[in-house]
């Protein structure tokens, strides 16, 4: 629209050119003040005016920067806060989005801390795939906290209970003040350099905000990631978590609790290994126990069965072919007997002494050769006649041969 | 610790043999060599644990050259 050379505006378009100067020009601010005025809604939205000694402003936190917030608003309280200038157009009234809210004097810090904790994640410097195993065996660990005080005591009593044979090596450093990070970044890497230790801790006991800082000092977190022993940190209480708690291999609520992730306990070591040294023994013997069962059941196997089954045949063939010879030879040797036998009857018969019995009578010539007829003696041989009782010597008559 | 073999990979050396041993699938020499063994390690471990240290030294520094002084020392 426009009149008399005027360009005429809407409401709404004024306020969408406020609003897009507002947010264009006053982003990112940060702004300190009191909190005069705070309300938390159902949504989730928290509803604040912020003052000084002269003015006032209105200011929103939206619920998801609401659940982030490390301190609850409340009236009273002196804050520095960070969040843009935008308009609310409904009511025509300019307000702070505030996305984190720090009481004042730590709202330096902790923008610092956001700052370098978003720089090192960026870094990789707490990522898990960094973190180094903590040994459970260590020879030797060093500790790295204040020389007096209940830290180092503390670390102490739960390795002398815990480990004993676990040495310590001890570098003590300031834990707050302006030097305590130089020291402590100084001490991680001089323990580095020195070597001959397994597990770091750097411990510090509870404290408040600004006596941890230096915890969350760069040059601290840098030394810690850099150091190529496994680090264990124990800082302030469990719910203080410092950028070195972040990058440390292992972050422990407690030095005590420092101290039994740094080191097994020794009694449960020897009754670890007096399980493994019974495991060692049943299961060699399970092995014999199977070698000599597989003996067994291969004894019993066709195979091994088999000869001694094809002995006690050929035992049994052997003992029948025995049996048949020992027959057989018998049957012959009885019926030679008995041929032997009708033949000594027959000899018997023939037998001439028999004949002599009888009254018959040999007559043999000088030469004692048997006579059979007339021809084979001369008249006045000598000649021998035996009988059954002796012998009678005489001369031959006449022969006379039987006319046949 | 320098030269000394770690306990930690005493002891995982141990804890492998063990479950070969348990694996049931060695030949008896195998098995026996691997019960040896495992006997030794379990030796040198509770050696390890027996060695009482305990030692607590201060590590410092004097001219870029490190030392150890026994006991809790201020630096």
């Amino acid at each position: 629209m426009n009149i008399a050379g005027h360009s005429i505006l809407t409401i709404t378009q004024v306020a969408n050119q406020v609003k897009y100067t507002l947010e264009k020009n006053y982003a990112n601010l940060w702004i300190q003040g009191e909190i005069a005025f705070c309300k938390p809604y159902p949504s989730g939205h928290i509803y604040l005016t912020l003052k000084d000694g002269q003015s006032e402003l209105s200011a929103v936190i939206f619920s998801p920067y609401a659940k982030q917030l490390k301190h609850k608003p409340v009236s009273g309280l002196k804050v520095t806060v960070n969040g843009d200038l935008s308009l609310y157009s409904p009511r025509g009234q300019f307000q702070l989005q505030i996305r984190n809210l720090y009481p004042t004097g730590q709202g330096e810090l902790w923008l610092a801390y956001e700052a370098l904790k978003e720089k090192l994640e960026l870094e990789g410097l707490f990522s898990q795939e960094s973190k180094k195993q903590i040994p459970r065996f260590p020879r030797r660990i060093g500790i790295i906290t204040s020389g007096e005080g209940a830290v180092l005591r503390d670390i102490i009593q739960v390795l002398n209970r815990r480990a004993p044979h676990v040495s310590c090596l001890i570098y003590p450093v300031s834990v707050q003040g302006q030097y305590a990070a130089g020291e402590i970044s100084k001490a991680i890497e001089s323990m580095n350099q020195y070597g001959k230790m397994d597990t770091l801790i750097v411990g510090r006991g509870g404290g408040s905000l600004e006596d941890l800082w230096c915890f969350n000092d760069e040059q601290v977190v840098r030394a810690i990631f850099a150091s190529h022993i496994p680090v264990i940190t124990a800082i302030g209480h469990e719910t203080d978590t410092t950028l070195s708690d972040y990058t440390a291999d292992y972050r422990a609520p407690t030095p005590s609790a420092a101290a039994e992730i740094a080191a097994e306990d020794r009694q449960e070591t020897i009754q670890y290994l007096d399980s493994i040294s019974e495991r060692l023994q049943i299961a060699s013997k399970q092995i014999i126990k199977n070698y000599k069962e597989k003996i067994a059941s291969l004894q019993n196997r066709h195979g091994f069965i088999k000869p001694r089954l094809l002995l006690e045949q050929w035992n049994t063939k052997l003992n029948d072919m025995d049996y048949r010879i020992k027959q057989s030879y018998n049957s012959i040797i009885n019926s030679q007997k008995r041929i032997v036998d009708s033949l000594q009857d027959k000899i018997l018969l023939l037998n001439p002494k028999t004949q002599l019995k009888r009254g018959f009578a040999i007559t043999t010539d000088s030469k004692n050769n048997i006579i059979f007829s007339p021809d084979q003696v001369k008249i006045n041989e000598d000649v021998k006649i035996q009988v059954s009782k002796g012998i009678i010597m005489t001369k031959v008559k006449e022969g006379k041969i039987n006319n046949a | 610790m320098p030269k000394k073999q770690n306990f930690e990979d005493t002891l995982s050396e141990l804890q492998s043999i063990v479950q070969k041993l348990e694996s049931d699938s060695l030949s008896l020499d195998k098995m026996v060599h691997c019960f040896e063994d495992g006997m030794k390690l379990m030796k040198i471990c509770r050696t390890q644990l027996d060695e009482v240290e305990n030692r607590i030294t201060t590590l410092v520094k004097d001219n870029d050259e490190f030392s150890e002084k026994s006991g809790i020392k201020q630096s």
